[in-house]
């Protein structure tokens, strides 16, 4: 009986919130086949959402852009942060403290991350961009080539310290006599690193690696807030596009529509991922 | 003791790189608050204010309402803080002690739900919240938002509680405790740690959430602290200083928390997620 009675009560808190849940994507789903231009409300037109979403030039833009850009920026950050989180794993005093200050800038909220990147790269008077122009190369937001490649940076710098953290506990798991033994056979830095620090994080590398893409494709707020898609939709996401739909476009049909789509897809990714994880921390424990 | 991979001088050469990209510009956003706004937009950028000045500061507590995006952002916070802790708390504990087949299915699809776009989400609850009359109300936008704190407090306190021996329990149950008691009085103490970082880890979280504020709190009464600094910044850098002021006072619980937050998340993170 006891069984039972520990069982409501957390279900009773979960509950609502699943529910809340599978209820907004429910009705997502069903405003999805509506035609509801300008907030009017119109009948069942089947398809023709999904066939205008997947039909638009903007939509596959944005799909091409959200995936590239995700891959680029994983990488930085992965890079990054694993330098940092070799660095911060030596032994030092005031390693603890020095940990937290780097930690930092995944703390911010991204309105600040934003206006902190308008004051360093502004075309006009950001230290950056004057330090670059006395160099001879000139920054510009609203430039194709550039605005990507400040968003890149942008989150690569924001969420760097995640990756770290994610290695650190990595580095943290690999047995000192590992490295020991490695020096007694012969091994260098070089080998050490190599040898015993690579393949000892090997998973925490997939985790830092496959989830961040997966959260950086879906991330919203820093590319809406630093360049909300442009120049010219160079920028634009799936996840800007699907904003722009419902709060720009006030096509609510469409908007749903791109959501299901992006919705489906990032769930088939999140499901293979979880399951290629389970299946890799499985193989580790044997 | 790990052996030394890096000299000392090379360490401390790296170390203030590291510190240089990181919390330097943070530091020199900090600063540039403190400078008036014609230093500001000069040409040829200073380091440290010319005359130091809390202007900035004094202006944007008498001019934008950001008192009023304060008080939002204190109460949503809070109010995240408090459902999380109860929920992960409970659940996690439950998880630890006892087979409950469907409590773990509920938990990983939140686990799930976790890695899903929230501006999708926020769409949905748009379309949601606006149906049923539910928008610019702080409980659904907190509820929102503890889709985002409740999985990660979930996993972060079932590695901790796990590590707590049964025994412990089974003791206390045989004084006449409850599982309420057992959970509060018995637990809790000993994964104080991995509470206080999944409490302090909700609060920033909401705090600067933005995607889901943004949406569901239409009214400007209440608005979250990053909405309204999402609105100066989008106009176009005409406020230069107060965005930086706001900035600045944005800050205050990151730059507080972040010191007692790092130690155990990578507790967490060192027990649970890369164990299996």
């Amino acid at each position: 009986m006891a069984r039972i009675k520990d069982h409501i009560f957390p279900l009773a808190l979960l509950a609502p919130l699943i529910g809340l849940i599978g209820l907004s994507f429910g009705y997502m789903l069903l405003r999805s086949f509506l035609d509801q231009r300008m907030f009017r409300l119109g009948g069942w037109v089947g398809l023709s959402n999904y066939c205008e979403v997947l039909s638009s030039t903007h939509f596959w833009s944005s799909m091409r852009f959200g995936l590239t850009w995700a891959l680029e920026t994983v990488v930085l950050q992965t890079v990054v942060g694993l330098a940092l989180a070799i660095l911060l794993n030596e032994t030092f005093r005031g390693r603890g403290a020095a940990r937290a200050l780097i930690f930092l800038p995944y703390l911010l909220m991204v309105p600040v991350t934003t206006i902190l990147f308008l004051i360093l790269f502004s075309s006009t008077f950001g230290v950056v961009s004057v330090y670059l122009r006395e160099l001879g190369s000139n920054i510009f937001w609203y430039d194709k080539t550039h605005a990507p490649i400040l968003l890149t940076i942008a989150a690569g710098w924001q969420y760097a310290p995640f990756s770290m953290l994610i290695l650190l506990a990595g580095l943290q798991s690999i047995p000192a006599d590992l490295y020991e033994a490695a020096k007694i056979d012969g091994a260098g830095s070089w080998g050490r690193f190599v040898h015993v620090t690579l393949p000892g994080i090997r998973d925490a590398i997939f985790v830092a690696v496959v989830l961040r893409v997966i959260l950086m494709f879906n991330k919203f707020d820093l590319p809406w807030l630093m360049t909300a898609g442009g120049p010219m939709r160079a920028t634009e996401n799936v996840a800007v596009y699907a904003y722009k739909e419902a709060f720009e476009s006030f096509n609510l049909g469409t908007a749903s529509a791109a959501g299901t789509i992006m919705l489906i897809t990032v769930g088939i990714l999140v499901f293979v991922h979880f399951k290629v994880y389970a299946r890799i921390a499985g193989s580790h424990e044997l | 003791m790990r052996p030394r991979l890096l000299g000392y001088s090379l360490l401390i050469a790296l170390l203030m790189a590291a510190f240089l990209f990181t919390v330097g510009p943070v530091c020199y956003m900090v600063l540039s608050s403190l400078k008036t706004e014609m230093e500001l937009l000069n040409l040829s950028p200073t380091l440290l204010p010319r005359s130091w000045s809390f202007n900035n500061y004094w202006q944007l507590f008498k001019i934008t309402p950001i008192l009023v995006g304060l008080k939002n952002s204190v109460i949503t916070a809070v109010l995240v803080t408090v459902i999380t802790l109860v929920c992960s708390s409970y659940t996690a504990y439950l998880l630890t002690r006892l087979k409950l087949r469907g409590l773990e299915f509920i938990s990983k699809l939140l686990l799930f739900c976790y890695a899903l776009p929230d501006v999708i989400l926020g769409i949905g609850f748009y379309l949601a919240f606006s149906k049923a009359g539910l928008l610019n109300n702080y409980l659904t936008l907190a509820l929102a938002q503890s889709t985002i704190t409740i999985p990660f407090g979930i996993w972060m306190l079932w590695a901790y509680f796990r590590q707590i021996p049964v025994e412990l329990d089974e003791a206390a149950a045989i004084d006449g405790a409850d599982r309420c008691q057992i959970l509060w009085q018995v637990i809790f103490p000993l994964a104080m740690p991995g509470v206080g970082a999944v409490a302090v880890f909700s609060f920033v979280v909401s705090w600067n959430e933005y995607t889901f504020a943004n949406m569901l709190s239409t009214a400007d009464a209440l608005k979250t602290l990053p909405v309204m600094m999402a609105q100066l910044v989008k106009a176009e850098g005409a406020f230069w200083g107060l965005s930086l002021a706001m900035a600045g006072v944005s800050l205050i619980p990151a730059a507080t928390f972040v010191f007692f937050l790092l130690q155990p998340l990578m507790a967490g993170l060192t027990a649970g997620a890369l164990k299996g």
